[in-house]
């Protein structure tokens, strides 16, 4: 149905349009357009009238054409969408939900970025989906079916973002949507399965998206991101999970974060109360293991063409383990590799700097002391790195 | 009198976990983020007054967004990203709580100082992968200040031996050189500096370009033991030096303080 562009003037004979008051010295004043003045002093005056009708309905989805990111006229677009509901005031109904939605679509496409619409999504979603959630918690007579249309509403909002994950994998605002989803609804366990392949499938067509991995750290902690995982095996599978990722290009920053994040998360939680899965001989075994992984994937590396200190998130990698593994013997291998990557790879030598300093707190943190670590080296550790990156500040790097 | 406005998502009934507590840019209808948060947090100590917000519940909800990498997320469970990051941290300065929650948490403040390094690829990046953008120079960059000088006076606080040797940390862990090559080649025939090289000016990338060159005329006087006193100079660029946390010039911040608190 194709309707009628009235024009405003005579959709609102009967409103005064209220100009925008910039004052009598605007500082920058924008040039508007006229037809978006047109619009946004109709706005006002419907707005000041507090007129929550059809046709304001009408002018927001105009004037939100024109500026998207306005969000007064997007909750003034929600409350005109309230009080036309047959439902409740605070409820939309069934049917403004799926044309905003998909209003929400149209104007997304092109604004993939734009908060405010993503927000709208969930504003509309939100009350019904917190509605049901409340029911079934308090054991609801309606039950299945509402149940069902709920999560087939979920599905349907999952699947509109992998629509625009299609278009940019790392969007942050579809990532922040889809956890809000999968927090929100109560969807039967096999959500968990489906979430993790189609993470598997992102990362296989991008290993290198971050985000990807992010969620998939959330779908392995069900959401619960800041406790650790409750089986050993669980964290060793995606442990493994990553090495294998991390083997095919250790250049490759994410899979690293990864296991070490995984790895710190596994040694903060062990032995700790109520968690008796993690126990801190697992925990050193499984960094042991990573280790020797790790010392084979250099090795690797070695027979091939790229250096392998020059392999910074590898090298990274070795050292955070080192440095977990927090015994004299660990922490005085960690300076080798330092101490080579920073005269080799310059334009990383303040990352390995930084890696130095590290292990230097590290140590006055594990009791050793500075005195103790300049004994060690025959001169203070930290002006060592220090002068190296401004020795090789004079180099030619090519 | 001002107020600010404390979303909160409600209860969880899924199998999901639920984020808590933030704060949102109006009174309903927004969504709520690290962004709001910085925003209250800015505000206040500009207006010497936080009567308005509750600092552990604050500083709590900063902690929650800690990704597993070390950065700060925009909500709890997202991704570390570099804009967040400074928001946190610099939120954390504002209300005085840096110290107590990153700077003694030895392997958190390291991991995460490392992290915003590793954001450098000529210029900075955001996220592990991404590509460079002008606007993280100051998101990172000024992160990176922000941890770096409270760690200094946090271990000058603390060191109580070497013979009074002072244990000062590099202030500068970046390729300044890099950045401020990359920075500027940004800058555009019509003016202002966009987000890439070769891309289409915009406010914020100029405004964010600015930020972090002076924040860069700071880093000057660290390596290069002024013998030379020429080499400060020579490698500034004229502009005024700024609060980082707030990301406005020092001489405003002083009248606030004039303005604002009682005589």
């Amino acid at each position: 149905m194709v309707e009628e562009e009235v024009p405003l003037p005579i959709l609102f004979h009967d409103v005064t349009p209220i100009p925008q008051e910039d004052g009598p010295h605007p500082v920058c004043a924008i040039s508007y357009k006229e037809d978006f003045t047109e619009a946004m002093n109709y706005l006002r005056a419907v707005l000041r009238a507090n007129e929550l009708s059809a046709r304001a309905l009408k002018l927001t989805s105009i004037c939100l054409k024109l500026n998207p990111a306005n969000y007064t006229v997007w909750h003034f677009r929600r409350r005109c969408l309230q009080n036309l509901s047959s439902s409740s005031s605070t409820k939309f109904a069934p049917e403004s939900i799926q044309s905003d939605l998909e209003f929400s679509s149209k104007l997304g496409g092109s604004n993939p970025k734009n908060y405010q619409i993503w927000y709208h999504r969930r504003a509309l979603l939100e009350p019904t989906f917190e509605a049901e959630m409340i029911k079934q918690k308090e054991g609801g007579e309606k039950g299945k079916e509402d149940e069902d249309d709920i999560i087939q509403k979920a599905k349907e909002e999952l699947n509109y973002i992998n629509g625009v994950l299609e278009n940019d994998g790392k969007n942050y605002h579809a990532w922040s949507h889809r956890q809000w989803v999968l927090r929100t609804i109560c969807f039967p366990p096999s959500i968990y399965n489906s979430e993790l392949d189609y993470v598997h499938k992102l990362i296989l067509d991008d290993p290198r998206n971050n985000s990807a991995w992010n969620h998939r750290w959330f779908i392995t902690h069900k959401g619960c991101t800041r406790k650790p995982l409750s089986s050993l095996e669980d964290v060793q599978k995606e442990i493994t999970y990553a090495m294998q990722c991390a083997e095919v290009d250790p250049f490759n920053e994410s899979p690293w974060r990864y296991v070490i994040g995984f790895l710190e998360e596994c040694k903060k939680y062990s032995g700790s109360e109520g968690n008796d899965v993690m126990e801190a001989a697992d925990v050193k075994s499984l960094i042991n293991s990573c280790e020797q992984e790790i010392t084979k994937m250099r090795g690797n590396l070695g027979s091939t063409e790229y250096d392998v200190d020059s392999c910074v998130h590898l090298t990274s990698a070795k050292i955070d383990i080192l440095e977990m593994k927090g015994d004299d013997i660990s922490l005085e291998q960690v300076s080798v590799p330092i101490l080579k990557a920073v005269t080799i790879f310059f334009t990383k030598v303040n990352h390995f700097q930084c890696m130095s300093l590290s292990i230097h707190m590290a140590r006055t943190w594990g009791d050793w002391n500075v005195t103790k670590a300049n004994n060690f080296y025959g001169c203070n550790f930290e002006y060592v790195a220090l002068f190296l990156s401004f020795y090789l500040g004079t180099f030619d790097p090519s | 009198s001002f107020f600010f406005f404390f979303g909160s998502d409600s209860t969880n009934y899924s199998h999901f976990y639920k984020c808590t507590t933030s704060f949102q840019c109006i009174s309903v209808g927004s969504e709520h983020d690290m962004r709001f948060l910085y925003c209250a947090c800015a505000i206040s100590s500009m207006l010497h007054n936080w009567s308005a917000i509750n600092i552990p519940a604050a500083t709590s909800y900063i902690t929650s967004c800690k990704s597993y990498d070390g950065a700060f997320a925009l909500i709890p469970g997202q991704e570390g990203h570099g804009g967040s990051t400074f928001c946190a941290v610099a939120s954390l300065k504002l209300m005085g709580q840096l110290e107590h929650v990153l700077i003694r948490d030895r392997t958190w403040f390291w991991s995460l100082v490392r992290w915003c390094v590793a954001r450098q690829i000529k210029g900075m990046q955001g996220r592990p992968n991404k590509n460079e953008d002008t606007c993280y120079s100051y998101w990172i960059g000024g992160a990176l200040s922000l941890l770096l000088q409270a760690n200094a006076s946090f271990e000058n606080n603390s060191s109580n031996n070497n013979d009074g040797e002072q244990q000062s940390v590099s202030d500068h862990l970046l390729d300044l050189t890099s950045l401020k090559e990359y920075v500027l080649s940004c800058q555009t025939d019509m003016g202002g500096f966009s987000k890439t090289f070769g891309a289409a000016p915009d406010l914020l990338h100029s405004f964010y370009s600015l930020a972090w060159l002076s924040l860069s005329n700071s880093y000057n006087h660290n390596i290069h033991d002024d013998t030379d006193g020429d080499n400060d100079d020579r490698d500034n660029i004229s502009l005024r030096q700024l609060d980082c946390a707030l990301g406005i010039p020092l001489d405003r911040t002083a009248i606030f303080q004039k303005v604002f608190t009682a005589p």
